[in-house]
């Protein structure tokens, strides 16, 4: 194979810088002050996860946030052994969806726990105030109630 | 009547939206694409449960960041638990959503469809959204010299003025009409009422023969359109806008094999849109058009391709005046991309939307001071290669 | 009234946004094949020849070359040395670096429509290829590099790794 000629190129480009919206940028912010919430659409009564300007079913526009307990529902969950490179990790590392009671979707987190199984209740841990940088991981992780 | 006789249905736009066109926008693309989704359905007097299917059209993923960008758009643009499918010819996208729209009618597949474009090139921030285009180019021949996309717009714009002796000052007043008319419009990213030839030639040399202000700029923002076929559209709205021709070719992706003066992508796609349409004299058929003009020697390029100038007349047609909103060939009233920006699919959609609003005569400070029956938009795209073309009439 | 009605969005400047920023570098790495037509084209380069091939069928000469005729859509029928010289038929003096990053200094880059003994061209397909051409920017600017007579300056044996860029340029071959 060594009379085959390669180009090695790197994909794409040097870095992306994503917003979240303006509901979603709100939606950080309270994650920093240690808030849990979900987006609320005033038309249609529902509260939804991940946060959007708009709830999808019914189209209508969604302004308001309104918080939720930070205590959910494992839906699924898979346990990850390998990292990027196929390497063995040192320990697993467990990844659930998240459901709140009364809301619509949920949110895919680390779940850090034991036994877990499908329906075990969990809580969020919060990073330390001043490690908080309105992002996903200002809660580091859920654990059991 | 067209003579467009073999389809199930004729199709008619019936709505249509858009964001704002900015350098950069907080909302997330799906949030962009439902705006302007919304916007367009509430146009039409419709709500979501109305449309049948939905088609996207969106340039490359790696603007957005988003792989799957068709999928991740879909919610944004209304297509929960519908038919949806993304289309993409590069540059040409945006014209071409509008024609994957037709036949999902046209075939009588769907009663009803939202057709929706979007871009959000602020995201490929780093070290700057042309460097996306970096991966259009060959691998092997052409990378290797570690070429910039303008390289090969300059070279066509280069080639275009050998071959038929046009100045870079006429090319400018292109620039000129269309940042100019872009303050009417109030999805505008570049209006200037002052810009002067002078200032495009003063502007900075990025690939000589090209300046800044010969360039369109970097946007984000989302378009879209509602189609129906003949008894919802009668239904729906007293004025439907009918589409009356659709056309779309690719040419070889080896751009240096050819001559690059005239767009024979464009003359193909065009000739296919004029003979589904009934036309066979563009220059006096056509009331108004929309060519793509990301660049300012684009507009003249392309409505030579389209038949509305002959060739390398449509820099004098321009210099007389002609081409202006209250000239006998209103060209890019709404702005265009240099004017209203250049969010790539949402910019072509752009132009699609603003045929329709002049044909009902809904646009304001730029309605084109003749009376319009029949209109034109276009875009191109890729490697000098993709051209898609929409006849609109009332 | 003028349509479209309050079109929303908000616009944001660079600095106010409150973004999340991904750094893809070293991400996604790819490996490119040459193929077959390019592979024997890249060959050739090292050996400093010009490659081609053509289709007997319309005639047509492909530089760079492809095994199959995308007119006739059928295999070519073989190959043909092109000669390393040419006219321009477009070039353009780029000040700026595929990042959009100012150039240090302008690179001058066109079209090369090349020679191939025993065939005629026209201007609307013939052989060609993309490639730098070592004259100042001026011949640019002034237009005189259209129709110029232009020859490949090959990179010493020793330096050639069958790249495009065994050419390092096409400068001017005089009268």
């Amino acid at each position: 194979m060594n009379r085959v000629k390669y180009f090695q190129e790197v994909m794409e480009i040097e870095a992306y810088v994503y917003t979240a919206g303006p509901i979603g940028t709100r939606w950080l912010q309270e994650l920093k002050n240690g808030r849990l919430t979900a987006a609320y659409c005033a038309k249609c009564g529902k509260l939804f996860l991940p946060p959007k300007m708009f709830e999808p079913e019914t189209f209508e526009e969604a302004v308001e946030l309104r918080p939720i307990d930070d205590v959910g529902v494992v839906e699924t969950y898979a346990v990850i052994h390998r990292g990027f490179d196929g390497e063995e990790l040192k320990e697993p590392v467990a990844v659930a969806f998240i459901r709140f009671p009364g809301v619509e979707g949920g949110l895919v987190h680390y779940v850090k726990a034991k036994e877990l199984r499908v329906g075990m209740r969990v809580r969020a841990r919060w990073r330390p105030v001043e490690q908080r940088v309105g992002s996903i991981t200002d809660i580091e992780c859920f654990e059991p109630v | 009547m067209s003579r467009n006789i073999n389809f199930k249905h004729r199709v008619a736009v019936v709505g249509a939206g858009m964001t704002l066109f900015r350098r950069r926008l907080l909302e997330t693309p799906q949030e962009l694409a439902w705006l302007a989704a919304k916007q367009a359905l509430e146009e039409a007097g419709l709500a979501l449960k109305d449309i049948d299917c939905v088609v996207i059209g969106s340039a490359p993923d790696a603007f957005d960041g988003v792989h799957m960008k068709g999928e991740y758009l879909a919610d944004g643009a209304g297509g929960w638990h519908k038919p949806v499918v993304r289309v993409y010819v590069g540059g040409a996208t945006g014209v071409f959503t509008p024609i994957a729209g037709w036949w999902h009618v046209a075939s009588g597949l769907c009663r009803k469809a939202l057709v929706v474009a979007e871009e959000k090139m602020s995201h490929a921030a780093k070290p700057h959204p042309q460097y996306v285009f970096r991966y259009i180019w060959d691998p092997i021949v052409e990378k290797p010299l570690n070429p910039n996309l303008i390289w090969i717009f300059a070279m066509e714009m280069h080639r275009y003025m050998y071959k038929c002796g046009v100045k870079k000052e006429d090319i400018a007043l292109v620039s000129v009409k269309n940042k100019r008319n872009a303050c009417g419009h109030p999805s505008a990213q570049l209006c200037d009422p002052n810009i002067t030839v002078d200032d495009v030639l003063k502007s900075e040399v990025l690939v000589w023969p090209v300046q800044r202000l010969d360039v369109s700029p970097v946007s984000d923002g989302a378009a879209a359109l509602v189609l129906a076929d003949e008894a919802e559209a009668r239904r729906i709205t007293d004025t439907p806008v009918w589409i009356k021709g659709i056309g779309f070719t690719l040419d070889t992706t080896h751009w240096t094999n050819r001559d690059l003066a005239y767009p024979e992508y464009v003359r193909r796609a065009a000739e296919m849109a004029y003979r589904m349409a009934g036309i066979d004299n563009p220059r006096k058929q056509i009331d108004v058009a929309e060519p793509y003009d990301p660049f300012d020697y684009k507009e003249l390029h392309h409505m030579e391709g389209l038949g509305l100038a002959k060739k390398c007349e449509a820099p004098i047609l321009t210099r007389e005046g002609v081409t202006q909103r209250d000239g006998d060939l209103p060209i890019n009233p709404s702005g265009g991309l240099l004017g209203v920006g250049n969010p790539i699919a949402a910019a072509g959609l752009m132009k699609v939307a603003e045929i329709f609003w002049q044909l009902r005569g809904e646009a304001g400070a730029r309605q084109v001071k003749k009376p319009v029956y029949t209109g034109l938009a276009q875009a191109w795209g890729d490697l000098m290669q993709a051209g898609t073309v929409i006849v609109l009439g009332i | 009234m003028t349509k479209p009605v309050n079109p929303r969005g908000t616009p944001i400047k660079e600095a106010e946004a409150v973004g999340i920023e991904f750094p893809v570098v070293g991400k996604a790495r790819y490996n490119y094949t040459t193929g077959e037509a390019l592979g024997v084209f890249l060959a050739g380069l090292k050996q400093g020849r010009i490659l081609g091939t053509v289709c007997k069928r319309c005639g047509r000469v492909f530089v760079p070359p492809r095994m199959y005729c995308s007119y006739c859509f059928r295999p070519v029928d073989g190959w043909v040395e092109a000669r390393d010289e040419g006219v321009v038929v477009t070039a353009v003096a780029s000040y700026i670096e595929a990042t959009r990053a100012r150039a240090e200094k302008a690179r001058v880059v066109g079209v090369i429509k090349l020679e191939v003994p025993g065939y005629k061209f026209d201007d609307h397909f013939f052989p060609g290829i993309m490639h730098y051409i070592c004259v100042d920017d001026e011949a640019v600017k002034s237009m005189g590099i259209f129709g110029m007579r232009v020859r490949a300056r090959w990179r010493p044996v020793e330096q050639r790794v069958g790249s495009i860029t065994d050419i390092e340029c096409f400068e001017p071959a005089g009268p």
